[in-house]
């Protein structure tokens, strides 16, 4: 065996070079067709892992493929840097997050310099400056304005742990808290919103403009919207108090044998006061609020539910019905009111035999076979033939939906309605470490947007932190104590933060002007740029980010500020890195760091490793022999390159050589 | 070398199959490695210079230190990173093809492969299904298309 290629001198030696000639700067320039290869930043935790290897390699091929095949290739790299992380660590080693933040990305930088990643490093950003967070308020401020952020009191879900709300998406497992594992509470807070709701059917639609997505994160995307087409109905309490209650099935209004209200439901308190259910029945409610969010959405779960002692009316029929609460309807979902049909719903008819509520079955299958209420098994769910249903009797299911519509409509007893499973965006974080939301609090004039010629409203760096982890804001009379920027009066600022996903729903539209000091970013060069032709990150980012960041590009191409519909043509989700069939993790002790391989191997060995030992969207299992082999291998080309290389320095380049008898 | 380079372009190209373009490359260095061992009385230098170049260039996406130096030892300046790609001799296949720039109103906005010699119109009918093109042209009107043979078309839009 010959000598082994001296890959730390090489490396460095190339690195220092790029670095130098600034070999990865892109400008916009007309006469290359652009091409913007972008892979998800990251969050600066301090060590880069192997799945940011694999994320950046793959991103890296592309992006030098793409330049030798003569394109004008952007591609950046940056910080997404708020976060709770850096909180925990403030509390824990006394470090200032600020502080704390910005040595790991300094690290981290180093790092990523060592894989020879072709970024234009004067690109970079950093979601936690303020010449960034600034136009995340800027944005904030443009969605007030146009009526797509408000202010809500909300049931949310609360880690009593990191004592901060949580989105339903942070809310894990069996309700586990993402961050920290504890079980989720629910609380009633005044929250910031983002109005998603109102992209609904574009964000859904417009899925079928990207055919270079994954199909699987399209379904998911679906899934997450939940569109859904049914009829709301006006059912009432015996006093006239209203409760709409949204169905899929309408053509089973006649088979509605009681009505269920969710815990949270505004009614339960009405209907029970000074009654004798008062008592249990808050009791009841009590102990399923109690209750965390995924366990009350599971098949599985234990139904349980109290009759309130009151009736409702079916407009239909005119029956009087008994008025139910019960764990497994909840307020986010549709009206918060369900119109039980135990015969032809499975949760329903679980529900109605346990507490012994009548079963009355509206429609037969079209086999011929008779079912029977009293003796009914399993819920008939599928589409049959109307009976018992007034004017729908005799019809099969799909016209008796469309009479029954009709019906609904003409009689005024209620309406046709689309809903959706996707709910607005809750963006208010009791944190610290975030982007400070730029409203103001005025006895006088109430809620005040800061004017944005006073953006940023800067996050005071200077804090100290309480072991509850409770944000300093609360505490900073610096921060707190403002004037009203419409009577001067004295007036105090907003303490919460934006959720970080707010602040990662725009970073790709940054990096086309990222020092742009006027404006959220250079309109002509995100015109140049956008959209972005390639994604790639993980799979876990499936649903929010992207969705997010979807919901951002329309909201800002109807302000103006871009014109494609969406931000990423095509999207790679890469797999994960295995090793010993596991996700790495410190907890299993499985863990090879990019640290050791590299001063172990060098750099091209673990680029041309990871790149090597799964095509990309797949699990890649570490094998030491396979880094081994990539090294070997290396080894082999230098050593059949540079044996002739002197005689072959003394050649011309011959650029129409035929290499047809090679 | 010709088999390499294409299997490496389409692989990467196409499907982001980067393992299997990796195993193309180590293919090639096999050869490489045979084709010296069996001539190495009367090595042709100016060939193995032609192929060392067009491996490296290969390698350049994936291990961009080792490529860059290599680059540098077998007699070009750097940087191995503002090359070219290595084109591919397509004569194997059906027709020959050339790379036609799109431009809108003077802009580059796309390229396509085509056969040598196309006619004008199916040039135009196949330009104006590239998807940038149709962003561009989108909600405008196309006053005139001028098309240079096998190496541009322009559409004037308003
Ligand atoms: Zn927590
Ligand atoms: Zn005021």
């Amino acid at each position: 065996m010959g000598k082994r290629y001296n890959f730390e001198a090489i490396e460095s030696k190339w690195q220092k070079y790029w670095d130098e000639k600034k070999l990865y700067k892109t400008v916009e320039r007309d006469d290359r067709e652009k091409y913007y290869v972008l892979e998800m930043f990251p969050y600066p935790s301090g060590n880069l892992h192997m799945g940011h290897v694999r994320n950046y390699s793959i991103g890296d091929v592309v992006a030098r493929f793409k330049k030798m095949r003569g394109y004008n290739v952007l591609h950046p790299m940056g910080w997404d840097a708020f976060g709770l992380p850096a909180e925990n660590a403030a509390i824990k080693h006394g470090t200032p997050p600020s502080q704390w933040t910005w040595r790991n990305i300094a690290t981290m930088k180093e790092q990523l310099k060592g894989l020879g990643l072709s970024y234009d490093w004067d690109r970079e950003i950093a979601t936690c400056h303020p010449d960034y967070y600034r136009w995340t308020q800027w944005i904030f401020l443009q969605f007030f304005k146009k009526g797509l952020a408000y202010k809500a009191k909300s049931a949310v879900n609360w880690c009593p742990s990191c004592n901060t709300v949580l989105a339903n998406e942070q809310v894990v497992g069996e309700g586990w808290c993402e961050r920290c594992g504890t079980v989720v509470k629910k609380r009633n807070l005044e929250q910031w919103f983002f109005r998603i709701t109102d992209y609904a059917e574009e964000l859904l639609r417009d899925l079928e403009k990207l055919p270079g997505w994954p199909e699987k994160v399209k379904t998911m995307q679906r899934n997450w919207i939940g569109r859904s087409e049914g009829v709301e109905i006006h059912f009432r309490t015996e006093d006239g108090d209203p409760i709409p209650v949204f169905t899929t099935r309408h053509d089973t209004v006649y088979g509605a044998t009681y009505l269920v209200l969710a815990p949270e439901h505004p009614l339960v308190e009405k209907l029970t006061k000074g009654t004798e259910y008062e008592e249990p029945i808050n009791e009841f409610v009590d102990k399923i609020r109690q209750m965390d969010y995924i366990q009350r959405t599971s098949m599985e779960l234990e139904k349980e539910g109290m009759f309130t002692g009151a009736y409702a009316i079916n407009p239909l029929n005119n029956e009087r019905i008994p008025i139910w609460v019960a764990n497994y309807v909840l307020m986010e979902y549709g009206t918060g009111a369900v119109m039980a049909v135990p015969a032809h719903d499975q949760r329903d008819l679980e529900f109605a035999r346990k507490y012994e509520l009548p079963v009355r079955i509206v429609v037969q299958p079209q086999n011929g076979e008779e079912l029977d209420g009293d003796s009914l098994k399993e819920a008939f769910a599928e589409e049959g033939i109307s009976v018992n249903s007034g004017p729908i009797s005799g019809l099969p299911t799909a016209e008796a939906k469309e009479k029954m519509a009709d019906y609904i409509e003409e009689k005024g007893l209620g309406e046709r309605k689309v809903n959706y499973r996707l709910k607005d965006w809750l963006i208010s974080r009791q944190r610290y470490w975030g982007a400070p939301i730029p409203i103001i609090y005025c006895d006088h004039c109430g809620i005040v947007p800061v004017p944005e010629e006073d953006l940023p409203v800067y996050l005071p760096e200077d804090v100290e932190f309480k072991p509850t982890g409770e944000s300093p804001l609360k505490y900073s009379s610096e921060f707190l104590n403002t004037s009203c920027p419409q009577c001067g009066g004295a007036a105090v600022r907003e303490t919460d933060t934006m959720d970080t996903f707010v602040c990662s729903s725009w970073y790709f539209l940054r990096y086309t002007s990222p020092r742009e000091r006027d404006h959220v970013f250079d309109k002509d060069k995100a015109e140049y740029w956008m959209n972005v032709d390639q994604y790639i990150g993980g799979v876990e980012h499936a649903i929010l980010h992207l969705m997010y960041a979807r919901f951002f590009t329309k909201v800002l191409r109807d302000f103006g500020y871009v014109s494609v519909d969406e931000p990423f043509q095509n999207l790679l989700t890469q797999g994960m890195v295995l090793k010993d069939g596991a996700k790495m993790s410190k907890s299993k002790g499985n863990v090879v760091t990019p640290e050791e391989i590299v001063s172990e191997y060098g750099a091209d060995t673990a680029r041309l490793f990871i790149l090597f030992a799964s095509p990309p969207e797949r699990d890649l299992e570490w094998s030491d022999e396979a880094v081994e082999g990539c090294y070997r291998f290396l080894n082999r080309v230098w050593r059949l390159v540079t044996g002739y290389a002197d005689d072959l320095k003394e050649i011309g380049n011959f650029d129409n050589y035929s290499l047809n008898n090679s | 070398m010709n088999t390499a380079v294409k299997k490496v372009t389409e692989d990467i190209e196409k499907r982001f199959h980067f393992n299997t373009a990796i195993s193309a490359v180590m293919e090639l260095v096999n050869e490489i490695h045979d084709y010296i061992e069996s001539s190495k009385e009367n090595l042709n230098l100016p060939l193995l210079k032609k192929v060392f170049t067009n491996l490296v260039l290969l390698l350049a996406p994936f291990t961009p230190h080792i490529a860059e130096e290599l680059w540098e030892r077998i007699g070009h300046e750097p940087s191995v990173h503002e090359q070219s790609w290595p084109g591919y001799d397509e004569e194997a296949l059906k027709t020959k093809t050339v790379t036609m720039i799109v431009q809108v109103n003077g802009k580059v906005r796309g390229r396509m492969e085509v056969p040598v010699d196309m006619a004008e119109e199916d040039i135009k009918e196949k330009a104006l299904e590239l998807e940038n093109v149709k962003n561009h042209i989108r909600g405008k009107e196309i006053l005139k298309a001028i098309v240079v043979p096998n190496k541009l078309v322009n559409f004037a839009v308003k």
